[in-house]
This record gives structure tokens, sequence and C-alpha cells, in this order.
């Protein structure tokens, strides 16, 4: 089993690791810049000033909560629906934190808590990459958040205050971009043939749950259909 | 056009409650993590739910998306497994899905 180490060597925090998360993260810090952009742009489409967008990619900094959200925008403003979207979007979350606690879980809560409220998806695929191939430091996950916020904020103002109409995301092809983003970190998962039934079992979950139930569930959904399969397929071992 | 500095006391307590949901999120997993023993059997679990969770949205940027995207992700995946350099096989999927959209409507 590759998953975790044998050996029980403490994880690390170190800026050596830092260092190697900022490099890793480099091509996905490139890509959040036009994705920024977008927000920003799409966020003057409904009533929020730019202000208020780039005070939401600052202290938020989730991409598809955040363009989950512009749907949800107006007047009256649905808060509660606003922060529940923004909660259900982000749960996957609280399974990929989990997944990397086992690599840095004799780490200090004082430590890792701040580091993992910068997590993004592409950051925690990263670290979870970099923790699997034997480097147990918290310092790549925060190197992947500095790589990556100054960005998303940046772009996020740029978007606002340059575009007075809106941008194409599909003309510029930002929506492939961002699945295109997700589509390598599931190659670059890939473990072996003890993959291919529980990514089987992912793809029949999600096409299920997007067909017949409503909002983000597919996400959940998707991920527990993948772990389950993942249980009964290695029942043996 | 709002200005830049207008803002709407409603509109921040909306913001502040998205940021606080995702911080949960964010940092749920690892205090949750912190009160149960895990079992090899539950880390294998959550290591397959995870390698889902992306999968899933994969698979729904496919199922929302149009010719274009489903070339340009196949394209995409079909570079990674060739060269193994994320950044470059995106933007090649990218720009195919540009190429197509630009032909399709110029």
């Amino acid at each position: 089993m590759d998953s975790l180490p044998d050996k029980p060597e403490p994880a690390s925090f170190t800026r050596e690791g830092v260092w190697h998360g900022m490099k890793l993260t480099t091509p996905y810090s490139l890509s959040a810049l036009p994705f920024g952009i977008a927000f920003g742009a799409a966020a003057l489409g409904t009533t929020l000033s730019p202000g208020e967008a780039i005070l939401m990619s600052a202290i938020t900094f989730a991409g598809s909560a955040q363009f989950a959200v512009l749907g949800l925008w107006g007047v009256p403003l649905p808060v509660a629906a606003i922060v529940l979207t923004s909660f259900l979007v982000n749960a996957r979350h609280i399974v990929m934190g989990a997944a990397l606690y086992p690599y840095i879980g004799n780490l200090p809560r004082r430590w890792v808590f701040p580091v993992a409220a910068g997590m993004t998806d592409a950051g925690w695929a990263i670290t979870l990459q970099a923790m699997m191939n034997g480097r147990r430091d918290l310092g790549i996950l925060l190197g992947t958040v500095i790589m990556q916020w100054p960005v998303w904020v940046s772009g996020t103002a740029l978007g606002a205050l340059a575009s007075s109409g809106g941008l194409d995301v599909k003309r510029w092809g930002l929506d492939v971009l961002i699945a295109g983003v997700f589509a390598t970190s599931v190659v670059g998962l890939y473990r072996g043939r003890s993959d291919i039934l529980p990514w089987i079992a992912a793809v029949a979950g999600t096409v299920a749950a997007l067909l017949w139930l409503p909002g983000n569930w597919y996400i959940l959904i998707g991920g527990l259909c993948a772990g389950l399969a993942g249980l009964w397929s290695s029942r043996d071992e | 056009m709002s200005s830049f500095v207008a803002f709407d006391s409603i509109a921040v307590i909306a913001i502040a409650g998205m940021a606080l949901a995702t911080l949960l999120t964010r940092v749920g997993g690892f205090w949750l993590m912190s009160y149960v023993t895990l079992s090899p059997r539950l880390e294998r679990f959550l290591r397959h739910t995870a390698g889902g969770v992306l999968v899933a949205i994969v698979v729904a940027a496919a199922m929302k998306g149009d010719p274009a995207m489903w070339a340009g992700l196949a394209a995409a995946i079909a570079v990674m497994l060739l060269l193994r350099k994320s950044m470059t096989a995106i933007l090649i999927g990218m720009a195919l899905a540009i190429g197509i959209r630009f032909l399709i409507a110029p």
C-alpha cells in the first residue's frame, strides 16, 4: 500500500517545504489569474460592488463556491441560501482535510488550522500527491496558498475594475481550463488497478446525482460512491 | 456601476457567512480526524472518497459541457498521460476548445 508510509516518521513544517509547495503550484497559480479576472468581471454583472467582490475573494478564497453564489446574488439578498450553498459546494473540503490528516496528524493544531484555512482543490491535490510520495511537510500546503491567494485576489480586482461588460468565459475556454485542472489531478492521483472500480463508481454516482438531484449533491455522492467501492474492492487485502 | 468603496451591510454579512462556512469545511476534516482513530480501512475509504470528489467535478463539467469541452478534456487527459505535465496538458485542452468554439461561431 503506497498511501501511508511504513516508517512512522513524524511530519514536519519547514521552509524547504513551503518553497517546494510554491514551485509545484506555479502552473496552477497561472491558471488562477484568468479565473480571478473572470470572477471579478462576472461579479460586476450582479449587485456586487468591486470592493465587495474583492472582499469575497480575499476572505472566502473559494472559486467554485464564489461562482455558485453569483447566481443567487440579487435583491433582496438570500443570505441563508448563500451561506448554505457555500457550505455544500465546499463540503468536499471536509473529506479532503480528513484524507490529508494522517500525513500530518502529529503536528499541533495551531499550525495545521491556519494553513488549512487556505486549502484549495488544487492545493490539496498537490499536497496529497507530494505526501503520498513521502514528503510529509505542512509547508507544502502553505506554499500552495502563498502561490494562489494573491493571484486570486488580484485577478478578482483586475476583472472587477477593468471590465465594464462581462468576460465571455466560454469564448476564452476558461471553463475548460478549470475542468482541466481537475482532470489532470485525477490522472496524477492514479495509483494502480485498485483505483479503477472506485472511479467507475464515482462516475456512476455523479451521473445519477446530476440527473436526479438538484444543486451540488453530485460532489458528495460521487466521492462517497468511490469511497464505498474502494472499501469493497479491497476487502480481501 | 456601483462605486468601488460601496459596501452594503447585508452583502458584507453574507460574504462573512460564506467565509465562515468555507473555513468550517477546510478545518473541519482535520478537526474531526483528531478525534477518530484512523484504521487502514477508514484511510482507504477516505482516500478513494477524495479521488471520487475530483472525478465527480470532471464528470459534471463534461456533462454540463459542449463538444468543445469534451474535446478539450480528452486532449488534456491524453497529454497528461503522455507527458505528465499538467499545465501543458491544460493549455492544450483549452486551446483546442477555444479553436473549436471559434470555428463553430466565429
